[in-house]
């Protein structure tokens, strides 16, 4: 795997919920084509979701860029934005600053960034009030399928 | 007659015109033409008989046992799929029906639908202590089983481990009934009457044991006439009829689910969904595999629209012979021969669970078994499709541009199956031919002089 990075970009617009997960679908098929192992591409298809649904959710368009690299899985998806003001407090289970009509469709649930660092080896965040924020994630040592 | 036989599908390659119908209408991109004819990747296929509609030339068949191979057996037993009871019209029609089937040549009925009660009850049983990982996926549509195999193999051990209904019946009349009548093991021969190829195949080449407990299948539509005819003549002597309506229900989307939603089998704080048609089964599998779809509880899907009595294999029309099974769902006040008690115990034991489990088979997505092969495919695949015209003309043979990119990567097609590249391709070489053609050798004296 090491010999060339792979890298894909794909821009995410906000508010835009009929397209939403349209963009994890993507790398999830990009994974499944590659013969990574199924399960590890659920988890990996989870955190890429969250992070999408938190640009169409809170900002107002933002991109996500999907590499192969040496080092493992890497997932950027930086967004234009109100920003996190607490990320302590963002990433605590239940905690969610959505607006009602958002939790009313079923999203919201502060569970966004703790599925994020489940499904994940490193999370990085930064983030400035109202500019945006970009969040990194790493997956390493990626399992592939086994047998044909 | 030339037929080309997969597995248990066979194409007439008489009738089929090679047109585009069946490699458009099938789900999982199994079908291709090739020198003219249509023909069947089978580790794509998934037996639902799509094909078989959508085919104008009816081409798309399947092998089945007929009636003749009841000879074969000194003791014969029919299980009819409860689809049979929507095939004819009137309400009191069920034991009607039975008997006139075995009239056909049957020494016995076995309702499927009884064997469906049975795997209701310890369905309920096992969501008692099922806790994950959810969502529980139904396992009474074989083809939408071996979808998953070969789509889904995530998914493989979310698939409900309790046997088919018919096996159930089977299983329960070697058991018992072949001692009462004093048949012994290869003298009673146990035939399967199905709406569908994927139940067939289900039979045939059964995954979850080591061989099925039925001998034979026979699909509804072959026997069709000939039932029609007995149901004429028959007079109704005996009551064979023994399921009630919870079972029959079962031959329609949502039938299952209904039995496990009264008394909370399911846990009411999740979602549960019914999903019919191959393409909306895709969609919700994506949906929960994605993340997107969340708090699934069950999930009941079949790959024919409005459930078995939409099967490729059936006569009746699928939304008026969804009507009559509702009907029977509904009305029919026969009580259940089926014992809970009995069921539970059985269910204690591991009576109704697979035997072995099911196998991932996943065949649609990855590209190469080496990841380094897989990453240079899918940059090469990728750069073909861009250059494609993008129009799914499907007349390359293969269903789309994407496919017929995957087909040229992976060496089983030609770019210049396309006719637009292959336009393109002549165009070229007739402008390289005016080219030499404007070219003459030093020696002659220049034109016009």
């Amino acid at each position: 795997m090491a010999e060339r990075a792979l890298e894909w970009e794909y821009e995410i617009e906000g508010k835009d919920f009929r397209n939403a997960g349209k963009v994890s679908s993507k790398v999830k098929e990009i994974m499944k084509e590659l013969g990574f192992d199924p399960d590890f591409v659920r988890g990996v298809a989870i955190a890429s979701y969250e992070a999408e649904m938190n640009v169409v959710c809170h900002a107002e368009k933002g991109t996500l860029q999907f590499a192969i690299l040496p080092e493992g899985l890497k997932i950027v998806v930086k967004d234009r934005g109100p920003g996190i003001p607490d990320i302590n407090l963002a990433m605590q289970e239940g905690y969610s600053t959505a607006s009602l009509e958002i939790r009313e469709m079923g999203f919201g649930a502060g569970m966004g960034l703790p599925n994020m660092k489940k499904n994940t080896d490193e999370l990085n965040i930064v983030s400035t009030v109202g500019e945006g924020t970009v969040v990194e994630m790493l997956i390493r040592s990626p399992r592939f399928r086994q047998g044909s | 007659m030339m037929k080309r036989l997969y597995g248990i599908i066979s194409i007439d390659e008489d009738k089929c015109q090679g047109c585009v119908n069946c490699i458009m209408s099938c789900r999982t991109e199994a079908i291709r033409i090739f020198e003219g004819k249509a023909r069947i990747i089978t580790n794509r296929c998934i037996y639902c008989g799509k094909c078989f509609r959508d085919c104008p030339e009816h081409a798309i068949t399947s092998r089945t046992h007929g009636l003749e191979d009841l000879k074969q057996y000194k003791y014969t037993i029919v299980i009819p799929s409860s689809t049979i009871y929507s095939q004819f019209p009137g309400e009191d029609a069920p034991n009607r029906i039975l008997c006139a089937l075995k009239a056909l040549g049957f020494d016995d009925v076995y309702e499927e639908a009884v064997g469906a009660e049975e795997a209701s009850i310890a369905t309920q049983e096992y969501l008692k202590e099922y806790r994950g990982p959810y969502p529980l996926i139904s396992s009474l549509c074989p083809a939408i089983i071996r979808l998953i195999q070969i789509r889904f193999p995530n998914f493989v051990d979310q698939i409900n481990p309790i046997e088919l209904p018919a096996e159930i019946v089977a299983k329960g009349i070697r058991k018992q009934k072949a001692k009462e009548r004093g048949v012994q093991g290869k003298e009673l021969g146990i035939f399967y009457l199905v709406p569908c190829p994927a139940k067939m195949v289900a039979v045939a080449k059964t995954e979850t044991k080591e061989r099925s407990y039925i001998d034979g299948v026979i699909s509804i539509s072959d026997i069709y006439g000939e039932l029609l005819t007995a149901l004429r003549e028959v007079s109704e002597t005996e009551d064979l009829q023994k399921a009630s309506g919870a079972g029959i229900g079962w031959a329609v989307k949502g039938g299952e689910i209904r039995e496990l939603e009264p008394r909370r089998w399911l846990r009411g704080d999740k979602e549960s969904i019914v999903v019919d048609g191959i393409k909306n089964v895709i969609n919700v599998l994506d949906e929960i595999e994605n993340g997107k779809l969340r708090n699934v509880e069950f999930v009941e899907a079949r790959a024919c629209p409005e459930g078995c009595v939409g099967g490729a294999l059936t006569v009746g029309d699928r939304y008026v012979s969804r009507g009559r099974i509702r009907k029977l769902m509904l009305r029919n006040k026969k009580e259940s021969i089926v014992n809970r008690e009995e069921v539970v115990k059985l269910f204690k034991e591991g009576y109704y669970f697979f035997k072995k489990g099911l196998k991932p088979k996943p065949f649609a997505s990855r590209l190469d078994p080496d990841p380094l092969k897989a990453v240079e495919k899918m940059k090469l695949r990728d750069e073909i499709h861009a250059s494609l015209p993008g129009l799914d003309c499907g007349a390359c043979g293969v269903p789309n541009c994407r496919a017929l990119a995957d087909d040229v990567v992976q060496g089983r097609a030609e770019i210049t199956d396309c006719i637009f590249k292959w336009r393109e391709g002549v165009k070229d070489l007739a402008r390289e031919v005016m080219q030499w053609a404007e070219k003459r050798p030093h020696s002659l004296p220049k034109r016009g002089k």
